[in-house]
């Protein structure tokens, strides 16, 4: 006990505190496990952190806990490997702050589409009478060509429905020679022909398309176009057979929901990527909501703490935005916002500005920078730096910024998750 | 006097799997599959590809439910054994929903065709 007592205690490095209201967390990036501790363990570990040793966390808390409780917890947590102790103060962390550089760039090119999804976030549409300004290529080539300036290497082009360029092929090939090493587009896949898709086997473009439905009839009630997806599914088969790198969305919502398991088992067993399916966002004509799937929204609620645990991420998070952080996208008429579902989140337009007078701008700079510190019930957290954050889903649905996710069910005043049913 | 002080594991570290069906592994390329790798892949979690479909008797077709994960399809009726695929609960929030029947058969009838039908475009555009 007394060789305890003159020593310092503190958290491995590859641990961390997170405090929180009413309970705080330990995390442990080496094996993924989240440990909580109530408010005096939090004290205890806090007093610790800061540079004091046993015997002096033991006066300071003296008046509020047993010396033997505070004595015992610290052994407790030395055993479990939580705590080092040692005759020497904790050695500084060589913290290594996210770098600040844009990752990834989505370029709208075009506003048009030949399919008119019920639930799209631009409004994209069929537009042979009204002409919408739109980026001509030398202005997409500028922005192409200042986002790799920027270390940029990922960029993905979408539009409105891309293909309805002529000029995409050459947006590519400029992409390509701008060094990105990860092109992708997004498509509907109805009009890509097979030498396009050729092309982007040959150029190791990468392609995403949305999937509504593994049934016909559901997939064209959502696009409006009857023979949608038979074409969609054709331009799929293609992209398989050259081997092109293919990932389907599928997008969830009321026309859809109940046919969302067999849907990903569908494009799972053809062999493409896809993603649990993603809620429609409140953004362009999705934003009232309507076609929300209810069912699937309770599913999708977060309601225990299942997080994943990795140390880049959760330092990532301390700083910036966990989602939107080094992204941009660059709308048909030329505004940059921080996600392509944050319509109206502009932080500048690339006909008038440079896109790095954009991108490292306050506008952006105040955006990347809204971290969970910064969100109303969050910054009590303690989950806040483990969690994933994604606010054009939260402000688009209470119209606050900062609000927090309606996705999360968690009190951090009580501690507790609540239930599902409380929540609509 | 204040409470003692508590310590609880929230969350027990079992192995978090992710299985990617066939073809996958051979498709996506390796910027991807970092991606992925990065995406879904802390030290709780392992990613490898399942097998294909089978049909399997009834009693075969218990999901194997590991605490932290939920199988994504459990076991259906007609001694059609989707395969089991775990996913953590955080990017999979499979599903407890009143699903109607889903038509296994038919669903797997084209799947085997289409399937067919980009072994043979592999072969017409030479891969």
């Amino acid at each position: 006990m007394l060789s305890l007592n003159n020593h310092y205690f503190f958290l491995p490095e590859n641990k961390a505190l997170v405090k929180g209201s009413k309970y705080s967390i330990i995390i442990d990036f080496e094996s993924g496990r989240t440990y909580r501790v109530n408010r005096s363990a939090s004290r205890i570990i806090e007093l610790g952190e800061q540079g004091f040793k046993v015997e002096e966390a033991v006066e300071k808390l003296g008046s509020e806990l047993k010396d033997s409780s505070i004595i015992s917890f610290i052994e407790k947590l030395v055993e479990q490997g939580l705590l080092l102790l040692s005759s020497n103060p904790k050695p500084q962390g060589s913290e290594k702050p996210s770098e600040l550089k844009l990752d990834f760039i989505w370029i709208e090119v075009t506003p048009n589409c030949n399919l008119q999804c019920i639930h799209c976030y631009t409004e994209a549409r069929v537009n042979k009478d009204e002409q919408l300004e739109t980026l001509s290529k030398e202005e997409i080539e500028k922005v192409i060509g200042e986002a790799a300036e920027l270390g940029c290497r990922k960029i993905q082009f979408t539009g409105g429905e891309p293909t309805l360029r002529s000029d995409l092929k050459s947006l590519i090939e400029y992409a390509k020679v701008k060094g990105f090493e990860l092109i992708e587009i997004f498509t509907n896949g109805t009009l890509l022909t097979e030498p396009m898709i050729k092309f982007l086997a040959e150029q190791k473009v990468n392609v995403a398309m949305s999937i509504y439905s593994y049934r016909a009839k559901t997939h064209d009630a959502i696009t409006k176009v009857p023979g949608s997806f038979e074409k969609t599914m054709n331009s799929l088969k293609l992209l398989l057979a050259y081997g092109v790198p293919t990932r389907c969305e599928i997008v969830a919502m009321r026309q859809n929901e109940k046919e969302l398991e067999a849907t990903s088992y569908f494009l799972y067993q053809l062999g493409v990527y896809t993603r649990p399916p993603d809620p429609i966002r409140p953004s362009g004509r999705g934003r009232n909501m309507e076609n929300w799937p209810t069912e699937y929204g309770q599913a999708f609620l977060q309601t225990k703490p299942s997080f994943i645990i990795s140390r880049e991420n959760y330092e990532k998070n301390k700083r910036w935005n966990s989602c939107w952080f080094g992204k941009a996208a660059v709308t048909s008429s030329g505004n940059v916002i921080p996600c392509v579902f944050a319509r109206d989140q502009v932080v500048g337009n690339v006909k008038h500005q440079s896109l790095a007078e954009i991108i490292l701008g306050e506008k952006m700079l105040r955006l990347w920078g809204l971290n969970r510190d910064q969100i109303e019930v969050c910054r009590d957290c303690e989950y806040r730096y483990v969690c994933e954050d994604c606010r054009p889903w939260a402000y688009g649905l209470t119209g606050n910024l900062y609000a927090k996710s309606p996705r999360c069910t968690y009190n951090p005043y009580t501690g507790e998750w609540e239930k599902k049913e409380n929540f609509s | 006097m204040t409470e003692e002080p508590t310590i609880e594991l929230l969350e027990p570290a079992d192995l978090y799997e992710i299985r990617l069906c066939n073809p996958i592994g051979e498709q996506i390329n390796k910027i991807i599959k970092e991606q992925i790798t990065k995406m879904i892949c802390p030290p709780n979690v392992e990613i490898s590809v399942c097998k294909p479909l089978r049909i399997c008797p009834p009693v075969q077709c218990k999901p194997i439910i590991s605490p932290p994960c939920k199988p994504m399809t459990s076991c259906i009726p007609d001694l059609l054994c989707p395969p089991v695929r775990y996913a953590p609960i955080i990017t999979w929030p499979y599903l407890p929903m009143e699903t109607p029947e889903i038509p296994w058969r038919e669903i797997i009838t084209r799947l085997d065709k289409l399937t067919a039908e980009v072994e043979e475009l592999k072969k017409k555009v030479g891969r």
